[in-house]
């Protein structure tokens, strides 16, 4: 990484912070509006008791899944921008966090297209088949983070090639 | 591998060890160690300079070609 790039990548891992905090603010207030519904009259035991119920129900989580496993993928990313910005060579910490980045990204994709209609149809007692939701955006991700895992394991190997070189 | 490292007969002749060669270069004791066996895949240009310059030679002085027809069939 020329230094005259470290500029620009600082900004970058500054946006993915933002966009990180940003989405931690957004998936906490959507969570919150569930989990606190406007409700006249009722005593602060009684709101506390409403809440903790819906907290450990699986209808609150579920939303939350793809968020969470997005939060995951923006943290590679800003881990993967911070080793940059830093003048670190293309060494195994760079390669492993494009690792992590495409494992995070195969998990979006699983999330939205296999895990969240599954829990949705249990939540709803519909116990029966596998019900999946090929969303593009999702297939899409998800492959992408296959993508990023193949050229992940292929730069593993050139490096390790350019070891035997003195 | 057809190309052969005669790095040691070179070290003899300027009377230099391999250990402070390897000091000088910025190479380290298993790197030289590797190369002097013949056991990497290649030299960089600039571990090749620094090599010429400290030893005071050519490149031509610390390897050797041993031809072989394969070479042109040889995929890595």
């Amino acid at each position: 990484m020329t230094a005259s790039r470290r500029p620009q990548i600082a900004g970058l891992a500054v946006l993915t912070g933002l966009v990180i905090v940003l989405l931690v603010i957004n998936l906490v207030h959507d969570r919150m509006s569930d989990l606190l519904p406007p409700t006249a009259g009722m005593t602060a035991g009684a709101k506390l008791g409403t809440a903790l119920a819906v907290m450990l129900s699986l209808k609150f989580w579920i939303p939350a899944i793809v968020p969470l496993a997005f939060l995951g993928a923006l943290a590679a990313v800003g881990g993967i921008f911070n080793r940059l910005q830093a003048g670190k060579p293309f060494d195994d910490s760079l390669i492993r966090g494009v690792k992590q980045l495409g494992h995070a990204l195969i998990v979006v994709g699983i999330a939205g297209c296999i895990v969240v209609p599954v829990l949705t149809a249990w939540e709803a007692g519909d116990y029966g088949g596998l019900p999946f939701r090929l969303a593009t955006e999702h297939v899409a991700v998800g492959l992408i983070g296959v993508a990023l895992n193949l050229v992940a394991t292929q730069a593993h190997r050139l490096r390790a090639e350019l070891e035997q070189f003195v | 591998m057809p190309i052969r490292v005669t790095l040691d007969v070179m070290l003899a002749r300027r009377k230099i060890r391999a250990k402070d060669l390897a000091a000088q270069i910025g190479l380290s004791e298993t790197q030289m160690s590797l190369l002097r066996t013949g056991k990497v895949k290649g030299m960089r240009f600039d571990t090749l300079s620094k090599l010429c310059l400290i030893l005071e030679c050519q490149p031509a002085d610390i390897m050797e070609y041993d031809k072989d027809e394969s070479d042109l069939s040889r995929d890595d």
